[in-house]
């Protein structure tokens, strides 16, 4: 490239004076630099300047050390948009228009005029990032931070913390500029290029939150032991990426004449099928509502009390037990389920043998008055399919404030309930208890799997006694062994006779327990096996050492030698390689926006290939017919998840059956072949 | 013998299919493209139950729905304006009301339709997961007024879903009337855009006029609407200023009471007339001038 000048003296001498390239280039880039200081200006009132003077008027309002990192945080949380409006700016305010037809006119390339934007443009945003963070420094060095940020400050994860979200942004800002000014050296158009940009941005930024898939792209990446700020190669490679094919497209395209205008219509289209792409994605994730089949309403809603019922299963006939709101009278409900998933034969009746509660002498309620009222404690079925109910007399004895609960009468029956007609008792068990003693039972009303236990404990005056339910018609207590003086409370709960007493520290609520087995009441006997541990020490059968960062509760559905677990982050499979040594075989991590709706999960698997994790929105199914790769498979929004009880769902071959209060909701089993939900 | 030059008069009714033509083929990518927004939110959150159904109709109707309306009114005048067609327009033996009036039908039908065909879509993707009832809860659940409405469409999904639109449908009406009236000054899409989005977010700060009054009623009393107008002279005032909000019909239609049914009733009534029948009368005076002088053309 050549310029030609005539030398006064000589007129007909031309002198050829090549003009240096960096010169060329040294030109076009002072004319962006002059052709910038509106958007300088502006970058540095807003991300400096304006947050500074708010910073200073915070310390001088506030004293010494009172001010927060205000420009710091502006530029964290906008500075991408700054440097996309920047890159569509610093090329569509002369690239489109006449101006460009001038430039190309000139002794430059143009690479090398897109060339110059590019540089100036990028120094212009490194600028602005380097005195923020010039300011920003100068602050902290001067300790100008509130006191309420410095411990935050001085912690050595605050800094980690800061230096990542710092990278990231800058991260964010260096892509959004490239892709911002690539597509205006395509488009030549302000709007189209922001707009395109920003989707970029809003994909990278928002997918990983939304896909468990893509969570190593994020940012904030959920390492194996938990959550944490990290950046990830992932994130490296597609930051680098970014900033690759922005340069490249800029300097290919632009010796194109022709540029891709994008209109209202096209960006319209584009902003709604990039939104509803998200949108699919997070359906994706956390939704996909399992198939329901039939519902309907086992009971009255309306005069019940929602915390006695209890569902039970034996193929696919399934029973309810459940009371009115007072606690007086209970009740039953069966129905079938047929293979098509309707509900059939859905059919109601009292429980026989129960009876009414009775008040004695309550005419003042000052004076001492005695309530009899039964409860159900049992419903189960015993080997032979029968309905086994257990059952309770309670007495409420006292006076007003002075109340007291004991046992007047424990019994067990066996019923039958034909296919046409009412329940009917088949043969009835009922406790001899020793007379004058004032008794309390240990069973819980909460636990009625503990109903088909074969031996019963009662405890009174100092002693515990136990009683064999195959002992007859009228079985009298076949032990009776002293309790410790102090003793607290003796529970059964899930096959475990739990005795606990006031240990040294009972101010803050902690109990020294002993466990029995509640199957061998023989253990009790022998002094040895009285062992008390501290009961937030003591030992859980389920494998330990799966607790991690970020997980929060961990909860565990142990089979044999494989386990589940469910935390937070995700659910993890995990199989007994040696005694007591577990190991993890497969993992299903969960997304960030899945885990809001997953507020400790609670697993419970149906056989070898379906487990349903009962959270706080609603239950989640996996197939987890291969350990190594537990897949989701569904979702349901169940209304009850909150109060988690363990019978909500249970499972016959071909459907899962809820119970949500009174309502009964049949949904296909989605580990079924052909059955899977995409 | 001079040639007698037989005049047809131009019908009235084939001006207004030319119209309406007319609008149709510019707008109608707008009517495709809310179409499937609204109806792939719906029936995806309706189908991924992940939220329950009529949760996810006062989602969907509700924010993005206002999105829409704003997107349908900003339209018709800016663009033709931005394009200078508008001129070219109202040079027409056509008059400015005409013209008006033809761009508003022309929107309603398109946001009608959008809604319709939403709320076939998401009675489709309910149906495609069974329609689901949701459960009747205890005595002492479900005593608040979004709590009540689940129970109250519990056993009626699909009815309490085609409600809901129906009353959606004529709120939204309501605001694109008067949007669509006050957006014909501005000179491009941009800027329609921009103040559409402001008046917006002045009307979803009239309509928390009715978290004030939930807000003045004594702890532990539930909200009642008649209860708030016996508080005091000015709050009772604002109480029936606030039924005058367009959007109000959505708000009282979350509340299972007969007497707010009734109160809905006449919101909807009183809106219908402030909202969309006295505009349009305004509009179409004097054949619109008074239309010319708000757009300043």
């Amino acid at each position: 490239m050549n310029t030609v000048s005539i030398r006064d003296e000589d007129p007909t001498t031309l002198h050829v004076r090549p003009v240096q390239r960096p010169s060329a280039f040294g030109n076009l880039i002072r004319k962006e630099c002059q052709e910038s200081r509106g958007a300088a200006i502006a970058g540095l009132a807003v991300f400096w300047l304006v947050p500074a003077l708010l910073e200073l008027l915070d310390l001088v309002l506030e004293g010494h050390y009172g001010t927060f990192p205000f420009a710091w945080s502006l530029l964290i949380g906008a500075g991408w948009m700054y440097a996309i409006i920047l890159g569509a700016h610093t090329v569509c305010r002369d690239w489109g228009k006449a101006e460009e037809h001038f430039l190309l006119a000139q002794p430059v390339s143009a690479q090398a005029v897109v060339g110059a934007k590019l540089i100036t443009g990028a120094m212009l945003v490194a600028g602005v990032i380097v005195l923020v963070a010039a300011w920003e420094t100068l602050l902290a060095y001067w300790g100008g931070f509130g006191a309420a940020f410095r411990p935050i400050q001085e912690s050595v994860s605050y800094w980690h913390a800061a230096r990542v979200t710092t990278i990231a942004a800058i991260s964010g800002m260096a892509v959004g500029y490239a892709l911002a000014f690539a597509v205006a050296v395509i488009t030549r158009q302000m709007l189209a290029s922001t707009v395109v940009a920003t989707l970029v941005l809003l994909v990278w930024a928002i997918t990983p939150l939304l896909s468990s898939h893509l969570t190593r792209f994020s940012v904030l990446l959920f390492s194996p032991n938990g959550p944490a700020m990290i950046i990830s190669g992932s994130f490296v490679f597609v930051s680098v990426l970014g900033l690759i094919v922005g340069v490249a497209t800029s300097l290919v395209c632009a010796t194109r004449e022709r540029a891709i205008r994008l209109g209202h219509k096209q960006l319209a289209w584009m902003i709604s099928l990039v939104m509803l792409a998200l949108f699919g994605v997070a359906m994706t994730e956390v939704g996909n509502s399992l198939q329901v089949r039939d519902q309907a309403e086992a009971f009255d809603s309306e005069s019940w009390y929602w915390g006695s019922t209890r569902m039970i299963q034996r193929g696919n006939r399934f029973f309810i037990s459940y009371c009115d709101c007072n606690g007086h009278a209970w009740s039953m409900a069966t129905f079938r389920v047929a293979d098509n998933g309707r509900i059939q034969d859905l059919r109601r009746a009292a429980v026989p043998g129960m009876l009414p509660s009775l008040l004695l002498d309550g005419s003042n309620p000052d004076r001492k008055q005695v309530e009899l009222r039964d409860e159900l404690t049992g419903f189960a079925f015993n080997e032979n399919g029968q309905l086994v109910v257990t059952r309770r007399r309670m007495r409420l004895t006292g006076t007003r404030g002075c109340w007291r609960w004991t046992v007047a009468n424990l019994w067990r029956t066996t019923l039958a309930w034909p296919d046409s007609g009412e329940p009917e008792i088949l043969s009835r068990v009922e406790l001899a208890l020793p007379p004058g003693k004032s008794l309390t039972d240990t069973a819980s009303e909460y636990r009625h799997d503990d109903g088909l236990a074969r031996y019963a404990y009662l405890e009174g005056e100092g002693k515990l006694y136990v009683f064999d339910w195959s002992e007859g018609p009228h079985p009298t207590p076949r032990f009776e062994i002293p309790l410790p003086q102090d003793t607290d409370y003796v529970r059964v709960w899930g096959g475990k006779l739990n005795v606990g007493v006031q240990s040294g520290d009972s101010k803050h609520g902690i109990k020294d327990v002993a466990t029995f087995d509640a199957d061998h009441p023989e253990t009790l006997l022998d002094k040895q096996n009285w062992s008390f541990h501290v009961r937030s020490t003591l030992e859980h059968d389920w494998p330990q050492g799966f607790e991690r960062p970020g997980g929060l509760l961990l909860q565990v559905d142990q089979h044999a030698d494989i386990a589940y677990l469910s935390d937070l982050l995700g659910l993890r499979i995990a199989r007994q390689t040696r005694t007591r040594i577990w190991e993890t075989v497969g993992e299903c991590r969960t997304s960030p926006l899945a885990m809001l709706f997953r507020l400790v999960p609670q697993p419970k698997a149906f056989g070898d290939s379906l487990l349903i994790e009962n959270g706080a929105q609603g239950f989640t199914a996996y197939d987890v017919s291969n350990p190594s790769r537990p897949r989701r498979v569904g979702f349901f929004n169940a209304l009850a998840s909150w109060y988690g009880y363990d019978d909500m769902v249970l499972a016959t071959e071909r459907h899962l059956v809820l119970r949500e209060f009174n309502l009964v909701t049949v949904l296909d089993r989605p580990d079924l072949p052909g059955k899977r939900i995409p | 013998m001079p040639e007698v030059v037989r005049r047809t008069p131009a019908r009235r009714q084939t001006v207004w299919a030319a119209l309406l033509r007319k609008e149709w083929c510019e707008q109608r990518w707008r009517f495709f493209l809310s179409t499937v927004v609204l109806g792939g939110l719906l029936a995806g959150l309706l189908r991924a139950q992940v939220i329950p159904s009529l949760e996810a109709a006062t989602l969907i109707y509700g924010p993005v729905g206002l999105v829409l309306v704003i997107f349908l009114a900003a339209g018709p005048v800016a663009a033709e304006r931005a394009d200078r067609t508008w001129e070219f327009l109202i040079a027409q033996p056509v008059s400015r009301s005409q013209v008006v009036l033809a761009k508003w039908a022309m929107g309603v039908f398109q946001l009608a339709g959008t809604m319709v065909i939403a709320t076939i879509a998401g009675l489709l993707a309910l149906e495609s997961r069974g329609f689901r009832i949701m459960p009747r809860a205890p005595e002492f659940y479900g005593q608040n007024p979004a709590e009540a409405f689940m129970v109250w469409g519990a056993t009626h999904p699909a009815l309490s879903l085609c409600l809901f639109a129906a009353v959606g449908t004529i709120a939204m009406v309501c605001w694109f009337t008067p949007l669509c009236l006050l957006l014909m000054r501005a000179r491009n899409e941009f800027t329609a855009v921009l103040g559409g989005l402001l008046v917006t977010i002045a009307l979803l700060l009239w309509l928390g006029q009715f978290h004030y009054i939930s807000s003045a009623i004594p702890s532990g009393q539930t909200f009642t609407f008649w209860q708030s107008i016996h508080i005091g002279d000015i709050d009772s005032v604002l109480a029936w200023v606030a039924v005058l909000n367009p959007l109000s019909p959505l708000v009282l239609i979350l509340v299972p009471d007969y007497l707010y049914f009734l109160l809905l009733l006449l919101a909807l009534l009183v809106d219908v007339v402030i909202w969309i029948v006295l505009p349009l009368w305004c509009a179409r005076r004097n054949s619109g001038r008074l239309i010319e002088k708000w757009m300043g053309a």
